[in-house]
């Protein structure tokens, strides 16, 4: 039963069905998530499932193009979100996660499906072993101050 | 499959077993208090759910205040959360156990031998891992189909 963040806000709830999973079990799963007011979707086990499969790689581009100097932090978040229509850019999608969440989601689908493609960005690697996790430490690509809503691009990336 | 246990279920109140009071476990045991279930939150840390309790009743407040909730409705949820720092006892009666913890799969693969010990042979477990295998949890545990 994969919740999403902030749970009494978020809709869905990704179910997912293991190897063994009866269809008994994934039923009662799905019927008790709809009456607590969530949409379930089912889907089945391989590493990422579905909603991470797709978020971690597009979050894992953005730091990617951020490293390869294609764009700068507020460039490629606002492409995303108006272009898109993303309510979030990606990065600072990736600071509300957890920088560390967000390498440890990528190691579990490079290890877990093998393609070299989902390994981590070395950039945020390299600013998870520095402490900087995001929303949580108060520093990830957006630099977070108590009591401020204003979204301001961290020192290390700023213009 | 018919699983003459789970017929016998009622899922507008179950017994749920939330483990682990960080901002995913407290949304949890939120959601489904909300909606009429016994929730027990369990964590090792006495403080972990002495702040989850707290943070519950304040995004409970912010319901109320938008008149999404009411103050009864509100009361009556908060009072259906039990807390425990017992792993074996906060999941011996639970109807299905969903697991929050940190996102490490060594710390999962313990606690679900933990779960699978102590939790009823009929309950279901789950896990709010958002990446790491649930075949891989369910391998550890002699329930695997639930």
């Amino acid at each position: 039963m994969h919740f999403m963040n902030p749970v009494p806000v978020m809709k869905l709830v990704e179910v997912i069905r293991g190897y063994d999973t009866t269809d008994a079990v994934t039923k009662t799963v799905v019927d008790l998530s709809a009456a607590i007011g969530k949409v379930p979707v089912t889907v089945n086990d391989y590493a990422g499932f579905v909603a991470n499969r797709i978020l971690m790689p597009m979050i894992n581009e953005a730091v990617l193009t951020l490293w390869q100097g294609v764009g700068g932090v507020q460039e490629i978040d606002t492409i995303m979100k108006l272009g898109m229509a993303h309510p979030m850019g990606p990065l600072q999608l990736a600071d509300f996660i957890g920088l560390d969440t967000c390498v440890a989601i990528l190691r579990v689908l490079h290890e877990g499906l093998g393609d070299p493609k989902y390994a981590p960005c070395p950039l945020l690697v390299q600013m998870v072993t520095a402490g900087k996790l995001g929303v949580k430490s108060g520093e990830g690509f957006y630099q977070y101050t108590a009591g401020s809503k204003d979204l301001v691009v961290a020192a290390a990336f700023a213009q | 499959m018919i699983d003459a246990y789970l017929a016998t279920l009622t899922i507008d109140s179950m017994k749920i077993s939330v483990i682990g009071a960080g901002q995913m476990g407290n949304g949890i045991a939120h959601v489904f208090a909300q909606s009429g279930h016994a929730v027990t939150l369990i964590d090792i840390a006495q403080a972990s759910l002495d702040k989850a309790l707290a943070t519950i009743g304040k995004n409970m407040d912010r319901q109320v205040a938008k008149g999404s909730l009411t103050e009864e409705q509100k009361k009556a949820a908060l009072a259906s959360i039990a807390t425990s720092t017992d792993l074996a006892a906060g999941v011996k009666e639970a109807e299905l156990v969903i697991e929050a913890a940190t996102e490490n799969i060594d710390l999962k693969l313990r606690i679900f031998k933990d779960i699978d010990a102590s939790a009823p042979a009929s309950a279901i477990l789950a896990t709010n891992t958002s990446s790491i295998s649930i075949t891989r949890i369910a391998a550890v545990t002699k329930r695997p189909g639930r």
